[in-house]
């Protein structure tokens, strides 16, 4: 019904995985290149992973380093083996990732499918079937995406107090597993 | 409702609405156009509520003789 969500979010998955369809590896696949989040193009539009030099050795997360503080994304060492998500210690506080065994091959993003999840938390995806769906879950883990508004037709005011918001765009009520 | 009071209330609810638009649009001029047009609609919608029902909060008090937010009826309580 409401196209434009669709097209937006076909937008954001062709701009931030350029070239590269994302694709959600299971950890459990051992010969798999250890990239998933491909080199951004700093010239190319929107980026949410800063610049890696795509002569580096595949590495998109590295070690987070205990004395630095919280830090999610570290500047990556040319020296170290790819690794993407590395192993965590669980004695160094909050991690939003599980521990990986570090005999494991590399592996970037967890598992889409909830019941391989290492974690055991699963994202909620309705099981619509659309597009939107299957972009939002290729994307990385705790990104949110916020298209800019602009100004466009309003409702007039009473039809706007009468449904809720000011905005036809913004009109979106939830009916039980997403709003449409 | 009293039609006076529904249109006080969608008016600010309208300029409650383009608030929050222009809190991370602040300018531009569309947005703020309406701002201003609907506000001058909205103060004028109050001043007629005013003067013709007494105030519609505390802030509204006019009178100089008297504080007359407390007189019946409320604002709830009028009919039509």
């Amino acid at each position: 019904m409401r196209n434009f969500r669709t097209e937006y979010a076909d937008k954001i998955y062709s701009q931030s995985y350029i070239n590269k369809p994302p694709t959600n590896v299971s950890p459990e696949i051992p010969d798999k290149s250890p990239s998933n989040i491909s080199p951004v193009n700093p010239d190319k539009g929107p980026s949410f992973v800063s610049p890696v030099n795509p002569n580096k050795p595949p590495s998109n997360i590295s070690p987070a380093n205990p004395d630095k503080g919280p830090s999610f994304v570290s500047p990556v060492n040319p020296n170290k083996p790819p690794s993407n998500i590395s192993p965590v210690n669980p004695d160094k506080g909050p991690s939003f990732v599980s521990p990986v065994n570090p005999n494991k091959p590399p592996s970037n993003i967890s598992p889409a499918k909830p019941d391989k999840s290492p974690s055991g938390i699963s994202p909620t995806i309705p099981e619509k079937g659309d597009s939107v769906c299957n972009a939002v879950n290729s994307c990385p883990l705790a990104m949110a995406y916020v298209p800019w508004q602009s100004w466009n037709q309003v409702y007039e005011p009473p039809k706007a107090l009468e449904r809720g918001t000011l905005f036809p765009e913004l009109d979106l009520p939830f009916l039980g597993g997403g709003a449409y | 409702m009293n039609e006076l009071l529904r249109r006080i209330q969608y008016l600010s609810f309208v300029l409650v609405e383009v608030n929050l638009y222009l809190d991370t649009h602040p300018t531009d001029m569309a947005a703020l156009n309406y701002y201003h047009t609907y506000k001058a609609l909205y103060n004028r919608a109050l001043s007629e509520y005013t003067s013709q029902y007494g105030p519609l909060t505390p802030g509204t008090v006019e009178s100089r003789n008297r504080w007359t937010w407390i007189d019946k009826p409320w604002p709830w309580e009028r009919e039509a």
